[in-house]
């Protein structure tokens, strides 16, 4: 559909219900619904975790944050996606320092992944432990539809508790916007 | 919300009180989708010169702002909240600290734990805040920033003209 500019129109006592005025008309419909449906920007899917919870050590950790979503996407757009973490605490055994490691996973792909070794090191000879505050991360994807998406969180280690720290006021949050 | 449909009025297509029905609820699909959709940011606002809390609460309560704006926004909208900074120096390393975004003196988030002692500068700061229960009509957002060093202490957010203190409000569309 070509869309034509939009035309201002003045109806007035002597103009003819006709159709060169119902054209524009028309025509100024398909123009303003061209902006409406194009609007970018908005969160389709806000999600939070609420509470903090401790994980149990494992290779991975599956963190749902929301297993689907049924807000409308439209197909081969792109959304952002937003990871934001108050805050989290590892601990790692000092013979396994190659994690800690978070992935975004979109429609079982793997699309993003970021990781901290450096941040206030407790004891730098025992077992690290690790907190980080307020991390967030973006990944571009491409709609498809539908799409399931998780936190994972993989230590690449059998060493203890993971704790991610979240409460009301301070929630693990989940985004997802509309781009292009 | 019915669909979108092109109507089409021409010399073969003529004027019709159905045509003129759709034309009616695309008015209605279009008003709908441009009231769903985001509206931008509402506020912002930087600051660049160095801010300073001498708050040793530690609870943050009353919460010293160290930069603030305020906004208008309808009801059941979603807002973030961002702020953004260099980082945050301290004079005495403190057991905790306490960086939150507040609307309306309500905490909304935040939480703080990279800081650098003295005039090293620590990692830059991002953190958004998202709220969905405001009430129509203005509203104060601001962060605020406490430690628990004890009396004597300063918290302080570096700001300059290339790396401002800054306080985005933004509409993401209705909640």
């Amino acid at each position: 559909m070509t869309i034509k500019q939009y035309k201002q129109l003045t109806i007035g006592y002597s103009t003819e219900l006709d159709t060169d005025l119902f054209v524009p008309m028309t025509n100024n419909d398909d123009y303003i619904n061209q902006f409406a449906e194009n609007a970018k920007g908005h969160l389709v899917v806000l999600d939070k975790i609420e509470e903090t919870k401790d994980y149990a050590p494992n290779s991975s950790m599956y963190v749902t944050v929301s297993s689907g979503t049924t807000a409308h996407l439209y197909p081969d757009d792109k959304y952002l996606l937003t990871l934001q973490l108050r805050d989290f605490t590892l601990s790692v055994p000092a013979s396994s320092r190659s994690g800690p490691q978070f992935w975004f996973i979109v429609n079982d792909m793997w699309v993003s992944m970021w990781y901290s070794m450096d941040d206030n090191v407790v004891d730098a000879t025992g077992p690290l432990t690790i907190t980080k505050s307020i991390t967030a991360a973006s990944i571009g994807i491409t709609s498809e539809g539908e799409y399931p998406y998780n936190l994972v969180i993989e230590t690449g280690t059998s060493g203890p508790t993971t704790t991610l720290y979240a409460d009301f006021v301070s929630p693990i949050n989940l985004t997802m916007e509309r781009i292009v | 919300m019915a669909d979108y449909k092109k109507t089409y009025i021409g010399d073969k297509a003529p004027i019709t009180q159905e045509k003129l029905s759709q034309m009616a609820q695309n008015d209605q699909y279009n008003a709908d989708l441009l009231t769903s959709a985001p509206r931008g940011i509402l506020a912002w606002k930087k600051v660049t010169s160095n801010q300073v809390s001498t708050d040793t609460t530690g609870s943050g309560v009353p919460p010293t702002q160290i930069i603030a704006v305020t906004f208008n926004t309808e009801e059941s909208r979603i807002i973030r909240v961002t702020f953004s900074c260099r980082g945050i120096q301290t004079s005495v390393i403190p057991n905790s600290m306490y960086a939150k975004i507040y609307v309306d003196d309500f905490q909304r988030g935040g939480w703080y734990k990279d800081w650098q002692l003295g005039g090293s500068t620590s990692k830059g700061l991002w953190v958004s805040s998202y709220t969905t229960d405001l009430a129509s009509g203005p509203h104060t957002a601001f962060f605020a920033l406490s430690g628990n060093a004890g009396a004597g202490a300063t918290y302080t957010v570096p700001g300059g003209a290339t790396y401002p203190i800054q306080l985005l409000v933004e509409d993401c569309g209705s909640a």
